[in-house]
């Protein structure tokens, strides 16, 4: 079954990303933010990667400002340099060490720092993004109602799995278990690849399996309760 | 016994012996076990259901007498088997057995009740048992089968065959009927297959198909992650569609390839062709297992 259903609270949450993208920057340089904090305290993603921001920049920070000017001594640049031309790794003039006193004032350093956090700020929007995709291709495959549906039907098994003989209950387990495996596998590889038929027949199927599995489990333990 | 003379020895030790070997075979209950046996006249194609919610052996045969003769073995007094025939007074168009828990305190061991039916070979079976064993033999009415993790067997299966087990092996032998086997995490084995139509799904476990493919037949053997093992006569007409995303593909049959093949079919490993005039539509797959096509030498 395919569905084209958008996802409101998703689009949601994604908007309140985006916006606590857009004022991240102003953030750290100073300016009055709160929707920032705000939002990093509701997104636990959002949360974990200003945590990461913060300690980076507190990290640069407690560096010594020698320790970003001051220059080795040169007989290490002369040995190293050395080294390398007579392994034939680089040709004299020496440019690394000309890269290297570059890097190691004040500014590049603060520039290095930017790169850094912006790979970092490029990486988490990559997952991000990925996350998403994985939960955007399931609701597409299966449809959100069916995904809401077996997620009921999981919360009432979990709610009444005492009720059941204990070797009855563990083989119930051992299916779900399989079929969420099953359903992660698909996912990934449909995120990756979302033209890719088989996932999509197979990830359909093991929702399917999972709803019968869950339907038989609530009724054995209604059966075993009466 | 001090006292006590070699040939009572004797006697005692073979009458112990006489016991053990009546109450093994099912003749004798043993201690705190129940026994009961009874006959109900049937109509042709009466409706028998087992529900079994406590788990035990089942074993249902078919006989060419109009009567259906059932023994109820159970665990203890702590469990009971209730039997209803419908019309009450008249041959069954219906027969109800049902396991009921007496005393919620019992162990699992001591709620275990095991049935062994002789019925009418065209009677409709419904058996709901979660664990335990079934074994179905000689029927040509229907079966519906359905466990948890019980080990389900159905030899000689002539109607419509839907067997369900989540974590049990299923297996069928010499089926001629329509076949509906799905599991989660038992292996399905078909041997001896003549049926025309057959459904066999399963997420981790194995698939063994040996049998023929019949001309218009419609076949669908699909796993996840085990592997499918198909073994039929070079001689069978059939067009196969099989196809594994991650898994090996191992067809030993010269297929004679289609003009086209389908976009759907270019990923993962696949074999999509005729053998002979290509009457049966034969459809294998699985996601990550091995498939294994070879003729029967």
């Amino acid at each position: 079954m395919l569905q084209q259903g958008g996802n409101g609270a998703a689009q949601r949450a994604a908007a309140a990303c985006r916006s606590f993208d857009a004022q991240l920057s102003d953030y750290l340089e100073g300016a009055d933010r709160p929707e920032v904090t705000t939002h990093a305290a509701d997104c636990e993603f959002c949360g974990a990667f200003l945590a990461d921001l913060l300690l980076a920049r507190s990290a640069c920070g407690e560096l010594p400002e020698a320790a970003l000017v001051e220059e080795p001594p040169a007989r290490i640049w002369a040995n190293v340099r050395a080294t390398l031309v007579a392994e034939g790794l680089i040709h004299p003039p020496g440019r690394q060490r000309a890269w290297l006193e570059w890097l190691l004032t004040p500014a590049p350093a603060a520039a290095l720092t930017a790169v850094i956090l912006l790979s970092l700020f490029a990486a988490r929007s990559l997952v991000h993004e990925h996350r998403q995709a994985v939960k955007d291709v399931a609701e597409l495959v299966v449809g959100r109602d069916v995904i809401a549906n077996v997620s009921q039907m999981e919360a009432a098994f979990r709610a009444q799995s005492a009720r059941l003989n204990p070797t009855i209950e563990r083989a119930y387990e051992e299916d779900l278990a399989s079929l969420d495996g099953e359903i992660k596998e698909c996912k990934d590889t449909l995120a990756r690849q979302p033209e890719d038929d088989l996932s999509r027949e197979y990830l359909a199927s093991a929702y399917t399996q999972k709803a019968r599995v869950l339907e038989s489990a609530l009724e054995l333990g209604d059966s075993d309760a009466r | 016994m001090p006292g006590r003379r070699p040939f009572e020895h004797r006697a005692v030790a073979c009458l112990s012996a006489a016991l053990a070997l009546l109450v093994s075979a099912g003749i004798l209950p043993a201690a705190g076990q129940g026994r009961v046996e009874k006959s109900f006249r049937a109509i042709p194609n009466c409706r028998i259901h087992i529900s079994n919610p406590t788990g035990g052996a089942i074993v249902v045969r078919g006989w060419d007498k109009a009567e259906v003769h059932a023994v109820c073995v159970t665990n203890s007094p702590k469990v009971e088997v209730d039997s209803e025939p419908t019309p009450a007074n008249a041959e069954a168009e219906r027969l109800d057995f049902a396991t009921h828990v007496l005393n919620p305190q019992a162990t699992l061991q001591e709620r275990m009740v095991s049935y062994e039916l002789d019925v009418p070979r065209d009677s409709n079976l419904v058996i709901s048992s979660p664990e335990g064993s079934i074994s179905v033999e000689n029927i040509s009415g229907d079966d519906w089968i359905n466990s948890v993790k019980a080990a389900i067997s159905v030899t000689d299966g002539a109607g419509l065959i839907q067997v369900r087990s989540l974590n049990g092996d299923i297996n069928l032998v010499r089926p001629s009927g329509h076949i509906e086997a799905t599991s989660i995490m038992g292996n399905l084995t078909i041997t001896g297959s003549h049926s025309q139509k057959i459904n066999a799904q399963t997420e981790s476990g194995k698939i063994t198909f040996d049998g023929d493919f019949l001309p218009i037949g419609d076949y669908l053997l699909k796993t996840y992650a085990g592997d499918i093992n198909v073994i039929c006569p070079s001689s069978d007409s059939f067009s196969l569609d099989a196809q594994s995303l991650r898994g090996k593909m191992d067809n030993q049959f010269k297929l004679r390839r289609k003009s086209h093949v389908p976009y759907s079919r270019l990923g993962g490993s696949s074999s999509f062709g005729t053998n002979g005039p290509g009457e049966a539509s034969v459809t294998v797959k699985s996601y990550s297992g091995a498939i294994h096509m070879r003729p029967r030498p």
